[in-house]
This record gives C-alpha cells, sequence and structure tokens, in this order.
C-alpha cells in the first residue's frame, strides 16, 4: 500500500511550495527591476558626462582652454572603472578624467550608428566590466571623439547585493508565511482531530456515539457516523436477541431430553446423558459469548449501587430462607455508581450472593467500603469456607467445588470475566472463623 | 398436597406431573397463561410450578395478578433466562424461588418441597410431632423411630395434617388438597382415610372437632 501524507502535512507542504515559487518569482522579479533601473541610471550617468564634456568642448575652441566642471566623483578616483576620454577624430587623446591614469581605453571597433554614436560591454585590462558609450562630435574648429565608461561590476555588485538582501527578507517573510499556514492548517484541522479521538473513544468502547460540536462542514459527517454506529449497534442487538433467544428456545427441549433420559434404562441413557451435558455447555457458553461481546461493546453506563443491592438482598433473603442477610451500609455507598451496566452488576453481585446463600450455615455479611473511585465489597459466609489448596481453584472455568450441588459452575467465571471487564478486581479468601469471603474491588464514580 | 404446573411445553408438562406424583403430590396442569391463571385463582394449591414464557399470558403478569389478587401459596418459577436481573423480577414479580432450564427434576421436587414447609411455617426438613416424625425429604413417617407403612393416600393425608399442625382442618379442606379437580368433592373417602390412618397412630393423634374437622394434636 502506498504511504498517504497526512491532511497536514500535505496543506503546509503545497503552501510551502506555493511560498518558494511565490517568493523565488518575487525576488527574480525584483531584481530584475532593480538592475534596470540602475542600468537606466548608469546609461544616464553616461549620458550626463558626454553631455557635459561636450558642453566644455562647445564652450573653448582649444583644447587647453577646456574647463570641466560639474564633474561625477567617480571619475575622479583613480582606477575606479569610471573613465573618461576626448580624442581628435583619430583617436588620440586630448583630454583625460583624473581616474584614467595608467589605464589604456579600449577601442570599441564597431562602427557609430547614423546618430554617431556607439556602445558596447568590455572587460577592460585590470578585468572590470565597463559599459562604453563613444560620441563623434563635429564642430567649427574640429572633429572629436567623446569616450565615457563607467563601472559595470559596480551596478552588478549593487544588483547582487539587492538581491541577496531581497531574499533574506523574503525568505524570512516565507517563514513567517509557512508558519502561518501550519497554524492555519491545524486550527483548520482540529475537528477532524477530535472527531479522529472521539472515533478511537468509541472503537475502545468508551463512548456510544460521536457527542462533539462540529463546523457545518462536517456536522453531516458526524450525523452519518452516528446513524451508521446506531445501526451497527441495532444489528449486533438484534443478532445477539436471535443467539439468546436460540439458546433459551433450547433449554426447555433439553430439560425435557433430559428428564426423559432419567427415566430410561441407565446404560442407555448413559450416552444420552453425556451427549445433553455437551448440548447444555454449548449452549451456555454461546449464550455467555453473545451477552459478553454486547457487554464489551460498552462499558461507560453506572449503575447506582445501592437500590441493585437492596433488591438483590430481598430476593436472596426469600431464595435462601432462613439464611440472615446483614449490610453494613456505609454513609459512602449510597451516593456510589458502580462502573457496570446494570444487568452486569446484578449478575456479578447474584452469583455472589447466591453462592454464599448456599453455602451459609446462618448468615450473610456484606460489608462495603469506598476508597478512591472504587468500592470494595466484601460479602462472606458463615459456612465451612473452602480449603487452601483449593481456593485458587475456584475462578477457574467450569470449575465446582461441590459436585453434588446443581448447576453449571460457570457463576464465579461469570463473576470474574464480568469485573475484569469493568476494570475492577475479585479475590477469594478463608478467613480462619468464617466461610468463604469474596472481596469485589470495582471502579466507581460518586454522584 | 395440591401443587399446580403451568407449562406450555406438553413433554416438559407430562414429565413435571409424573416426577410430581410420584412424590406423593396431587397434580393440576395447565398449558397456557390463561388457563393457569385462572386455575390458580380459583383452587387451593399448596405450591405452584410456574413456567415464564407462556402463550396468552406470560408468567410474570399471572404472578402478579395473583399477588394483588391476594394468592399467596407459594410459587416455583421455570426459567429459561437465567441471568439474576431476570430472576430478580420474578422475585420481586411474587416468586418464591426459582429454577433455570434445563433442570434436574431432583431440584425442582427438593425446592418444592422446601417451599412448601416455609409456607407452612416448618424451618428444617423434618416435622416432629410427639412421637411422629415427618422426614420431607425422603416422603418418610416414623413413629418413636420405627418407620410407619402408609399408603399413598395416607402418606399425603398425614403429612399434610402434620404440615399445618394444630390447626383445625375441615374435610372440604383436605379434599380440595388431597385430590385434583375432577375429584368427586361429595365422596366420604376422607373418613375412610382418617379412620385408617387412626388405626396406624396412637390413640387421641387424630383429634375429631365436631362439626369443624380434624386437628393433628400430640397433647
Amino acid at each position: 500500500m502506498t504511504k498517504r501524507f497526512s491532511i497536514f502535512t500535505r496543506i503546509f507542504v503545497a503552501t510551502a511550495i506555493c511560498l518558494v515559487i511565490g517568493l523565488g518569482a518575487t525576488a527574480w522579479a525584483l531584481s530584475l527591476v532593480y538592475a534596470r533601473a540602475l542600468e537606466r541610471n548608469i546609461d544616464n550617468v553616461i549620458e550626463s558626462q558626454s553631455d557635459q564634456l561636450i558642453g566644455s568642448i562647445l564652450d573653448e575652441e582649444e583644447p587647453e582652454d577646456w574647463s570641466f566642471q560639474n564633474i561625477d566623483p567617480r571619475y575622479q578616483e583613480l582606477g575606479s572603472g569610471w573613465y573618461w576620454q576626448i580624442t581628435d577624430i583619430n583617436g588620440s587623446p586630448l583630454a583625460t578624467s583624473p581616474s584614467t591614469f595608467g589605464v589604456d581605453l579600449p577601442d570599441l571597433k564597431i562602427p557609430f550608428d547614423d546618430q554617431n554614436r556607439r556602445r558596447a560591454d568590455l572587460r577592460d585590462a585590470d578585468g572590470i566590466l565597463q559599459r562604453v558609450s563613444e560620441r563623434k562630435l563635429f564642430t567649427q574648429h574640429g572633429d572629436y571623439r567623446v569616450l565615457v565608461t563607467a563601472n559595470w561590476d559596480e551596478l552588478n555588485a549593487d544588483v547582487a547585493l539587492f538581491r541577496n538582501q531581497t531574499i533574506l527578507a523574503l525568505t524570512a517573510v516565507g517563514i513567517v508565511l509557512a508558519l502561518l499556514a501550519a497554524l492555519i492548517a491545524r486550527v483548520s484541522l482540529g475537528p477532524m482531530k477530535e472527531l479522529r479521538d472521539e472515533i478511537g473513544l468509541v472503537k475502545d468502547g468508551k463512548a456510544e456515539q460521536i457527542e462533539g460540536v462540529y463546523p457545518p462542514e462536517m456536522a453531516p459527517v458526524k450525523d452519518e457516523l452516528n446513524a451508521l454506529l446506531s445501526t451497527n449497534r441495532e444489528i449486533v442487538r438484534q443478532a445477539q436477541n436471535h443467539v439468546g433467544n436460540l439458546a433459551h428456545g433450547l433449554k426447555t427441549p433439553l430439560a425435557v431430553l433430559r428428564n426423559e433420559a432419567r427415566a430410561k434404562d441407565e446404560i442407555e441413557s448413559k450416552m444420552v446423558r453425556t451427549q445433553l451435558q455437551r448440548m447444555e455447555e454449548i449452549v451456555q457458553r454461546y449464550l455467555q459469548r453473545a451477552q459478553m461481546a454486547a457487554r464489551s461493546q460498552i462499558q461507560t453506563t453506572h449503575t447506582p449501587l445501592v437500590p441493585a443491592l437492596e433488591r438483590l438482598l430481598g430476593a436472596m433473603r426469600k431464595i435462601h430462607h432462613p439464611i440472615q442477610y446483614h449490610w453494613r451500609n456505609t454513609d459512602a455507598a449510597d451516593a456510589l455508581s458502580v462502573r457496570m451496566d446494570s444487568g452486569d452488576l446484578d449478575e456479578v453481585l447474584g452469583n455472589i450472593l447466591d453462592n454464599a446463600g448456599k453455602w451459609a450455615k446462618s448468615q450473610v455479611s456484606i460489608k462495603t467500603e469506598y476508597n478512591h473511585n472504587q468500592i470494595e465489597i466484601t460479602i462472606c459466609d458463615d459456612g465451612e469456607g473452602v480449603p487452601q489448596q483449593k481456593l485458587k481453584k475456584i475462578a477457574e472455568r467450569g470449575h465446582r467445588l461441590d459436585e453434588n450441588t446443581h448447576g453449571s459452575g460457570l457463576g464465579l467465571d461469570i463473576v470474574k470475566e464480568l469485573v475484569q471487564l469493568s476494570g475492577g478486581r475479585v479475590n477469594f479468601e478463608c478467613p480462619q472463623d468464617s466461610g468463604l469471603a469474596v472481596c469485589l474491588t470495582l471502579p466507581c464514580r460518586k454522584r | 398436597m395440591r401443587v399446580l404446573v403451568v407449562e406450555d411445553d406438553p413433554d416438559l408438562n407430562k414429565q413435571l406431573c409424573e416426577a410430581l406424583e410420584e412424590a406423593d403430590y396431587v397434580v393440576d396442569k395447565a398449558f397456557d397463561g390463561e388457563e393457569g391463571h385462572f386455575l390458580g385463582d380459583t383452587e387451593p394449591y399448596d405450591a405452584v410450578v410456574l413456567d415464564i414464557g407462556l402463550p396468552v399470558k406470560d408468567g410474570i403478569s399471572i404472578l402478579e395478578d395473583w399477588r394483588r389478587e391476594g394468592r399467596n401459596m407459594p410459587v416455583l418459577l421455570l426459567t429459561a433466562r437465567d441471568r439474576w436481573s431476570d430472576k430478580v423480577q420474578g422475585i420481586d414479580a411474587g416468586a418464591d424461588d426459582y429454577v433455570a432450564k434445563p433442570f434436574h427434576m431432583e431440584e425442582v421436587l427438593a425446592r418444592l418441597r422446601a417451599l412448601v414447609r416455609r409456607a407452612a411455617g416448618h424451618a428444617s426438613n423434618a416435622i416432629e410431632i410427639g412421637p411422629l416424625r415427618l422426614d420431607i425429604g425422603a416422603s418418610k413417617v416414623t413413629l418413636n423411630g420405627s418407620a410407619i407403612k402408609l399408603t399413598s393416600h395416607e402418606y399425603r393425608l398425614l403429612s399434610y395434617m402434620m404440615h399445618h399442625n394444630g390447626k383445625v382442618i375441615s374435610r372440604t379442606e383436605l379434599t380440595e388438597h388431597l385430590y385434583d379437580q375432577d375429584f368427586d368433592r361429595d365422596s366420604n373417602t376422607i373418613e375412610v382415610f382418617v379412620g385408617r390412618l387412626r388405626k396406624k397412630l396412637p390413640d387421641g393423634l387424630i383429634e375429631t372437632v365436631r362439626g369443624l374437622g380434624y386437628k393433628l394434636s400430640a397433647e
């Protein structure tokens, strides 16, 4: 499977690419505009310098009378790359700028245009790239050639400096924009993350449906998901009901067959009884699985402890009459809700209380104690108890301590499984002076 | 002791009736909720074995109606649904005990015996009146430690009287509790069985209370 990138990565990378292209193009365009401006500026300098020189030539007839004023200071600086020179029409120098000392100015070797001008970019002997412009001048007292150069490398350096600074500034802007893009992506994708977290809770069985409030674009997705979840739950519930009904429906024919087998010939009925026993176990197992599957879906319900316990104790006092059930209720218990579905809480407490009632001589005592979001329920009978070596086996699957009593031996398995599912634990102890004590620790909350 | 069995499965109904009759109960049977409710409402039963899943009217509704109408005979529920929430619902509706299907017939018999005994106010599984001892589990009566040989009818009569020790029991009550609904109520068989029992028991144990009936007395 090809790796799919997260939406956040996509948004961030796409934005970053756009920023690099956009800002790169901006830097390039700005450099270009700046270079053009500088070039125009240099051409203007050359042009105005030429005009100045021509003005000086026109003012005085003799070259020795020429005076050069308002000359750009760059033409004063020795070896600056900014030079001018006035020659006669044959190229013999008549006057040069102070900067030209010791420099051989280039011969352009290209023809003059119809306006008596020629221009080229050349590298001089010092390796400086220069823009060279030469004009022919025809006056009454002589013909001259006026050559002016500008340092083109200086312009390039300026452009490079400008480009570098622009890139630097735009990189900073780019980084800020990328961070903003990441922030926007994170804020925009926030609801999706919330949805993902909520789906995770549903998957882990910690929530039944998606509850959060989502932006209008996502609200329909939430509604569809919830509808899907509830349909799914309904299908599962129906399937479990069917399994339950099938299993329960089989119990009456099983009861008939069992009693029929009992009445038949001993040898003949032994095999029938064995097979019946297997069938009953299968029915019981699948019934339990259906119930367990239903439970594993959702573990968010809380059931008030006291009403459940009181109701069960009422039933136990009737079923196990004259066994006395004594419950020492603490104040805290009244406000406690155990993290279990009410049917499961009935099943856990019912099985333990029923067992205690079966084995008690005269009484069963129940103690409840609240301790840091947990309730400890100890149910202790005054029967003969269980030998230490059998205590470990007591909650093993299908294990029965007394084979002479009726029952499938599944009661304590159910207790153990349900308690574990709710995140609690169950211990079996046998104190010296009493029967079996079952200690339940169940997660709970105060109402 | 007269027992009503309300179970819609004909085979299971038959098995229950046979097992109960074998244990010296007099048994009436019903196959649906309506018939069961009517019988329980009109006949004096010592106990009822009631299935929950019944056609026409379910067991829990029947039970609630009986209790509302003041019928307080012990009721043993038969249920395929053996979750504690189902059982507690049955007990809350007025049942005295439950047996989950598929069951061992011995379990039904044991629980029914315990219910009948408890309803008559006896805590243990044996009832002693003077030299007489009724072992309910074993369906045996001993006199000074030696077993008395009783016919099925004699046992039922003596067992009923021992369950209701000290109380004056009318002939009608005895007839109602010792025979099923099809029995001819005008016959004088009760007098015949009382006469036979008196010959097997010490003198004066069964008193005749003139105009009212009989009373078992250890005095």
